[in-house]
């Protein structure tokens, strides 16, 4: 017989419910430990490669990133996108585990609970929000009200914050929930700070449960990572962007149209302007097709987690820098034909960057010139580099301090 | 708990408390004013999302899927319902990894159809 004694006598669909009224046996510490370590282990790798992914749109000095290895923005970004699907069940199996609790009464007992409600609610609110913007991100639903990267980093910190104080605050029920082992994940025993609930009435496990939810996260992740893994690019329903479907066999984030540079970019007298310690001087695409020609071959790796990689050919940014009277390893900063002000108008980079062999002002893919929508006439291609940063529809450099 | 227990709890605590510190910062510093209002509403809704929406919906669906409909079968089958028997666990642990499987993609189709639209 099982003891509820909060239930009143009224049928539970004529009142709000009360953590008795859940009975299956998934309702359990033990089950919502092992979820919340599977949970904290990916809030853990999505904010380590969020941040990483922040850093290389605005470095700072202590923490300089290089261009090697060549793939790690590619896997960072990718990681990042294919965890936060992944996420998803995740989050709702947790949520759905611990739901009893909304419902205890009284709502708050002392200072201490208030603070561990307090907790829970900014976790909860945090998470859900970072999944739904990202989500939303992937799919280009700009509909917020605010910028999504400022809002989206700040809350990162906020989820990441409120995951570790809570982490913090359940140590001990977890210690409890893990210290029984796996053996006993299915005992009729009550779990740490539970009722027993051996009057489950849908034959479920706590067991089946757990892996169901692995079977979830598994298969959804790999309805994602298609966007970046070849073989699984039939697949890829949970990614909106086919990496390969695009002008010259590659996807395009920003057209030549969106950005409104289309008569600019086309114009016959387009000319680079490039600025050095030498002074000003103007090359023509024929200029620079002049130039020695390096190829190489990179992704674009976009925030939103696609890639795909392609063979480009251009002039090596070194070879321009010192060109322009600077040292073939001085920071170049980049400027586009879009409007001063538009997001990624402009991009800088790092001196590491521009003595790398493969960092191309590039006027070439897969053999042709760059499609309008790819950058032509010049645009900006580097290893370990997030897409937005590959400045497209170059119109100036500027090298060293000469600006 | 151990001292060492013990003391990766306040650690954890300290670390937390610290990032949210950062976030505050980060809010104040870099997030104009005028995003604030819609960044709260958006954080509060995540909540009742889950809370109003997605948990009683999931709570109501896994009663009717793992509960009422098999309990419906049975008693057909065997002229009374006997909701406490169960099939194999393989069956209950592919047919809620399906369910959410196919929730996910429910959400996601719904958000890729709403990006179509605009």
């Amino acid at each position: 017989m099982v003891n509820r004694p909060l239930l009143s006598n009224r049928p539970s669909w004529l009142r709000i419910p009360e953590p008795g009224d859940f009975r299956s046996p998934v309702h359990d510490k033990r089950v919502v430990a092992r979820l919340g370590l599977f949970l904290g282990a990916a809030i853990l790798i999505l904010f380590v490669t969020g941040l990483i992914s922040h850093l290389h749109q605005h470095p700072v000095s202590w923490l300089p990133f290089g261009p090697e290895p060549v793939w790690a923005y590619r896997l960072n970004q990718g990681l990042h996108v294919a965890v936060g699907f992944a996420t998803l069940p995740l989050v709702l199996a947790k949520l759905y585990t611990v739901y009893p609790q909304f419902f205890v009464r009284p709502p708050v007992t002392g200072w201490q609970h208030a603070l561990e409600r307090a907790s829970v609610g900014v976790l909860v609110a945090a998470t859900v929000f970072q999944i739904v913007t990202g989500i939303l991100n992937v799919f280009k639903l700009y509909v917020f009200g605010f910028s999504f990267t400022g809002v989206h980093y700040a809350t990162a910190w906020l989820a990441f914050g409120a995951a570790l104080v809570h982490v913090g605050i359940k140590l001990p029920v977890m210690f409890r929930a893990f210290a029984a082992g796996a053996r006993n994940l299915d005992s009729d025993d009550p779990g740490p700070d539970r009722s027993p609930n051996g009057d489950a009435t849908d034959g479920t496990t706590r067991r089946g449960f757990l892996g169901s939810v692995a079977v979830a996260t598994l298969f959804l992740t790999a309805l994602t990572v298609g966007q970046t893994v070849t073989p699984l690019r039939a697949v890829a329903l949970l990614a909106p962007r086919d990496p390969f479907d695009g002008p010259q066999g590659l996807a395009v984030n920003k057209t030549a149209r969106g950005a409104g540079v289309e008569e600019l970019a086309t114009a016959e007298d387009w000319a680079l302007e490039l600025v050095g310690p030498a002074g000003t001087s103007h090359l023509t695409r024929a200029d620079l097709l002049a130039m020695s020609q390096h190829e190489a071959v990179l992704p674009i790796a976009c925030v939103e987690g696609w890639s795909a990689s392609a063979r480009w050919t251009g002039v090596r940014m070194r070879d321009l820098a010192t060109l322009s009277g600077g040292r073939p390893d001085d920071p170049v900063h980049v400027v586009s034909l879009q409007e001063a002000g538009t997001s990624y108008a402009t991009s800088d980079l790092p001196g590491s960057y521009v003595a790398h062999d493969d960092t191309l002002l590039a006027l070439t893919l897969a053999g042709e010139d760059l499609d309008l929508d790819h950058g032509f006439p010049a645009r900006i291609i580097a290893p370990n580099r997030p897409g937005v940063l590959q400045t497209k529809w170059v119109s100036r450099l500027v090298v060293g301090n000469a600006a | 708990m151990n001292a060492a227990a013990e003391w990766s709890r306040r650690v954890l605590i300290a670390g937390g408390i610290a990032a949210m510190g950062w976030w505050a910062w980060l809010a104040l510093t870099s997030v104009p004013p005028h995003w604030w209002l819609p960044w709260g509403i958006w954080l509060a809704g995540s909540v009742a999302l889950n809370d109003a929406i997605i948990a009683p919906a999931v709570t109501v669906l896994g009663w009717l899927v793992l509960v009422r409909l098999p309990a419906l079968a049975r008693g057909r089958s065997q002229g009374r319902v006997d909701a406490a028997g169960s099939g194999p666990v393989w069956v209950g642990v592919l047919l809620r990894g399906a369910v959410m499987v196919l929730g996910t993609l429910l959400l996601v189709w719904l958000v890729s159809l709403w990006s179509a639209a605009r």
